[in-house]
């Protein structure tokens, strides 16, 4: 008898067990956006700058990272006066202590003097694929003041890519992956905001206000964490910030000059890059490259411009090869340049 | 017993376990189900990078748009939507869903619904997506957007549900799934990924790609299946929104629709359609108002075959016709004729001559001032609308018979109908009849401020001391430059306003640096509030400006073509960009007073309007000047041929 029994719990163990079911301390009982915000909503922060002439808009979002008052929020002219006011979800008010910026992911740490404070912990998210549902935390255009709580937008992961991918269309020194968002973000006062998953789980932080250059089109998007998970513990602990790989450039790179290649007079600020001319006995004579080519890729980049062509070759390091894909005649074609 | 209990107690915990699990599950089983549709359908979903306009060296380009494409045939044909294509751009490239980059050529355009075919050479073939056929598409279903215009080769996506089918006229999905410039040109696609339609941005109001939309909770999308039921056709040549040739007020949706004019030389005519025919149905569908006609004839194009059913004096008819692209410019036949302008209310049979024009048809037949028209053609003229309505069937160059009373006597004259003239009269009989002493309270006169709540624009009117509300009057829109006063444009216009008994409207620029296109519904708005209080004939409105201003009213004549019968520009081409198509349309007539001056920047451009507009048969009375301004003789002039413009 006994022995059926333990055999029966057996066999139904696992499907009671299985994930869901069993919540954890972490994440949320059940799937209910209102339980979620009920949980996030406290290790949330609204930011005021402290006034001056651009009191206009100067407010943005941040979240607790430690119960001791440790505060991620956006690198931005809100903080420009070196005093950020930052109110809790229940109204308490403190004045924020700027302890490191990292202008590069464009996001701050600040310090709040306060004790067991409900927080976000950064070592646990997870990456996200294009379709998944998220929820966006944030004071968007201001609307929450004193003790209100922060606006919820929902919205799904659109796609993921690396802005600066296409050149000359949007101006931020981050070069890591962003997250792209179905959900209207892009707001004044949404920088950073919590973006995080149905089960209130953080994996983003709201990027700034950002417009396509070229579309005209602003920009939903947000950072994952992970990409900003090092600089903050560097920051915590008083270490100087690591540099992203992807922007360590070459010390001796690539340029038109080394491989051969004039291109048309640059009269206007986004002239197209044609080929003029192609120096006999260089690394480019030794290709088909013509003048009249209209360059659009350079190693696989679209460019645009001149600008662009110098700065992707500025990626590439003096001794490889590029690939340069001319359209000549309606037709693409691709050279591989090798340089001496 | 005991193990009874045991096992029954382990089933409620598997069945309470189950349901805790497969109720989380659907949250997240939801989001895979988007990704993999989306993923899917990617594979058929091409990025288009357009390089527009190049020209070497020292002409600026236009730095390329990223739009997206769908697959269409394997060979390798792309549809996408015209927004990228607006320019002619100089290269097309095209990168798919593996990276590879291909240059592109465009093969056709399909002009009704704002989609262009792309052509890459192919090494093997391409990946046609599945479609779901338009009947199977369910309102509130799942749509899921895919485009490819991040930077790199990802796809990106948006997810919202059908919003409604046959919209725009009978042609698009709608969703609110998030639809921008990020995926026009892509797939909307269901749960399972497979292709619902083709993102295209279509504006409600059928004029221009609807890109204002943006990011609104509105998108459409053109059904797949009917873009591979017309691709080869696609082809071999542009499409176009098929025509028939029937005039129908278009004032009211929900009437019947009756035909008031059958144009000559169309589709309709030539299979025997005529005017007062009741339509019934088309192609077997069986129709009771204009709006559910417009509805099938929208997504038809031209080639397309039409089965017309149709009601004559109590026959049921049918006939079957070829949708063509074009119709033969409309050209308005003119008897030579003022109206004479009844009091509301008068009970009178028939059209009174207020004035014949000198050279015309009448003049020549011998009409008189007083002769009242009784027939043309047999049918009777109720009043001057109904025999406008009429003769708008017939073109100039063809006889007519005419029915008219002489003092007491009733008469028969034949008449060869003539073309609009361009020439104003040098005198015409005063504007205003007189009346019998009113006893009804008049409405306040003068200088009066026009207030619509909703609109933030200025606008103040003047109703002239002679106002009559037994009447209806002349009404001039104008439109001051902006940034000067209108009090200021009011004090050049009273003193004449008042001797011709003319309504102004002075509608002002919220901007004081230039007019916004989108205001030209404020103008609208500011008219129908000025017509609410006052009277108003709907055959003499007409919208002025100088420079710039006269180019807005060009563009407010153009996009309320319903409401405007006559334009007056001063030195003001008509606009290059985002204008709606100018035709001449039997119902809606249109007469054009230009003055330009000969040595100035708009004098050529307005020369060639005015050669554009006679090519399409629409009346203009050109002056050609040293400079660009309006004296007291021309003021004079434009109040002369406003009065005419309710001419038969």
């Amino acid at each position: 008898m006994r022995y059926l029994a333990g055999l029966i719990a057996l066999v139904l163990m696992p499907t009671v067990g299985t994930p869901g079911a069993s919540a954890t301390a972490a994440e949320v009982d059940r799937a209910s956006y209102a339980d979620v915000a009920a949980q996030v909503q406290p290790r949330m922060i609204k930011v005021f700058g402290s006034g001056g002439l651009r009191s206009l808009e100067s407010y943005q979002s941040g979240f607790l990272i430690s119960a001791d008052g440790y505060v991620v929020t956006a690198w931005s002219y809100v903080l420009d006066d070196g005093e950020p006011t930052v109110i809790l979800n229940d109204g308490r008010k403190f004045t924020g202590e700027i302890v490191q910026a990292d202008p590069r992911r464009e996001i701050a740490v600040l310090k709040i003097e306060a004790e067991d404070l409900p927080y976000f912990d950064l070592g646990t998210s997870k990456r996200l694929l294009p379709g998944s549902r998220v929820l966006a935390f944030s004071n968007i255009y201001g609307v929450a003041t004193g003790d209100e709580p922060t606006s919820i937008l929902h919205g799904v992961v659109s796609g993921i890519t690396q802005l600066a991918a296409r050149r000359g269309s949007f101006e931020t020194p981050y070069k890591g992956d962003v997250y792209i968002l179905d959900a209207m973000t892009n707001n004044a006062g949404a920088a950073g905001g919590a973006l995080t998953d149905t089960r209130g789980r953080l994996v983003g932080i709201l990027g700034k206000e950002l417009r396509d250059a070229r579309s005209g089109a602003w920009l939903n998007f947000a950072i994952p964490i992970d990409q900003i998970r090092n600089s903050v513990e560097s920051i915590l602990q008083g270490k100087t910030i690591e540099e992203p790989e992807d922007s360590k450039l070459p010390e001796e790179y690539a340029s038109l000059d080394a491989l051969g290649i004039v291109l048309i007079p640059n009269i206007l600020r986004n002239t197209p890059p044609f080929v003029d001319l192609v120096l006999p006995n260089t690394p480019a004579a030794k290709t088909e490259l013509q003048s009249d080519d209209l360059i659009v890729f350079v190693n696989g980049k679209t460019v645009s411009s001149q600008a662009n062509v110098d700065e992707r070759l500025r990626e590439v390091d003096a001794l490889d090869p590029v690939r340069i894909t001319i359209v000549r005649d309606n037709e693409l074609m691709e050279f591989e340049i090798e340089p001496r | 017993m005991n193990l009874a209990k045991l096992i029954s107690a382990c089933a409620c915990c598997l069945f309470l376990g189950s349901h805790a699990w497969a109720q989380v599950d659907i949250d997240l089983s939801e989001q895979q189900a988007f990704y993999a549709a989306a993923k899917r359908a990617s594979e058929s979903v091409v990025q288009i990078e357009t390089l527009g306009g190049i020209e070497r060296p020292g002409e600026l380009t236009t730095s390329g748009i990223t739009t997206s494409g769908v697959i269409v045939d394997s060979e390798g044909f792309i549809i996408t939507s015209l927004f990228a294509f607006k320019s002619e751009p100089n290269s097309i490239l095209v990168r798919m869903s593996d990276g590879r980059s291909k240059s592109a050529r465009i093969v056709a355009r399909d002009l009704n619904r704002d989609l262009v075919l792309l052509k890459v050479d192919v090494d093997g073939p391409l990946n046609v997506p599945d479609f779901v056929p338009q009947s199977d598409i369910a309102v509130g279903q799942w749509a899921i957007t895919v485009g490819r215009t991040l930077p790199g080769s990802g796809f990106n996506m948006s997810v919202g549900i059908v919003s409604a089918m046959g919209r725009v006229w009978g042609k698009a999905i709608q969703s609110d799934a998030n639809i921008s410039p990020a995926n026009y040109g892509g797939a909307l696609v269901d749960i399972q990924g497979r292709v619902l339609g083709v993102i295209s941005p279509l504006d409600p109001d059928g004029n221009m790609p609807g890109t204002k939309l943006y990011d609104s909770g509105i998108g459409f999308a053109i059904p797949m299946q009917s873009i591979m039921t017309s691709l080869d056709r696609l082809k071999d040549g542009d499409l176009y929104p098929g025509k028939m040739g029937v005039s129908i007020k278009s004032s009211d949706l929900y009437s019947k629709p009756v035909v008031q004019v059958s144009r000559p030389k169309s589709p309709a005519r030539d299979a025997g359609i005529e005017a007062g025919d009741l339509i019934t149905g088309l192609n077997g569908i069986p129709i009771r108002t204009y709006s559910q006609m417009k509805h099938l004839l929208g997504p038809l194009l031209a080639g397309d075959r039409v089965t017309v059913d149709f009601e004559r004096s109590g026959e049921e008819l049918s006939r079957e016709l070829v949708l063509t692209d074009k119709l033969e410019p409309y050209v308005h036949p003119f008897l030579g004729i003022l109206p004479a302008r009844q009091p509301i209310g008068a009970d009178v049979e028939g059209v009174a001559i207020r004035h014949v024009l000198a050279d015309s048809p009448a003049d020549k037949a011998g009409l008189k001032v007083a002769d009242v028209l009784l027939k043309l053609n047999g049918v009777p003229a109720a009043d001057a609308d109904g025999l406008r309505t009429t003769l708008a069937s017939v073109e100039p160059g063809v006889e007519v018979e005419l029915v008219y009373l002489s003092g007491d006597d009733e008469l028969t004259a034949k008449l060869t109908l003539a073309n609009l003239p361009e020439d104003v009269p040098e005198e015409l009989p005063p504007a205003r009849i007189e009346l019998e002493e009113a006893n009804e309270e008049l409405p306040p006169l003068g200088k009066i401020d026009v207030k619509l709540p909703e609109e933030e624009g200025d606008c103040i009117a003047y109703i002239p001391q002679d106002y009559d509300p037994r009447l209806e009057h002349s009404m001039l829109v104008l439109l001051p430059i902006p940034g000067e006063d209108a009090s200021d444009m009011l004090a050049e216009w009273k003193d004449i306003a008042d001797r011709q008994n003319v309504i102004l409207v002075l509608p002002q620029s919220k901007d004081r640096r230039a007019w916004e296109p989108t205001e030209t519904e404020f103008v609208r708005k500011t008219i129908e509030n000025v017509r609410r209080e006052y009277r108003v004939d709907a055959d003499r409105i007409v919208v002025y400006g100088e420079k710039t201003s006269g180019s807005m009213a060009w563009l407010t004549a153009m996009t309320h073509r319903d409401l405007i019968r006559g334009i007056a520009s001063v030195g003001g081409p008509v606009p290059t960009r985002d204008t709606p198509p100018l035709f001449n349309e039997p119902l809606e007539r249109l007469a054009a007073w230009v003055i330009s001056a000969a040595k100035s920047r708009a004098g050529g451009p307005i020369k060639q309007n005015v050669s554009q507009l006679r090519e399409i048969k629409i009346p203009v009375t050109h002056h050609e000047v040293e400079t660009a301004e309006v004296d007291s003789d021309r003021k004079a002039e434009l109040m002369r041929w406003l009065d005419t413009l309710d001419r038969i």
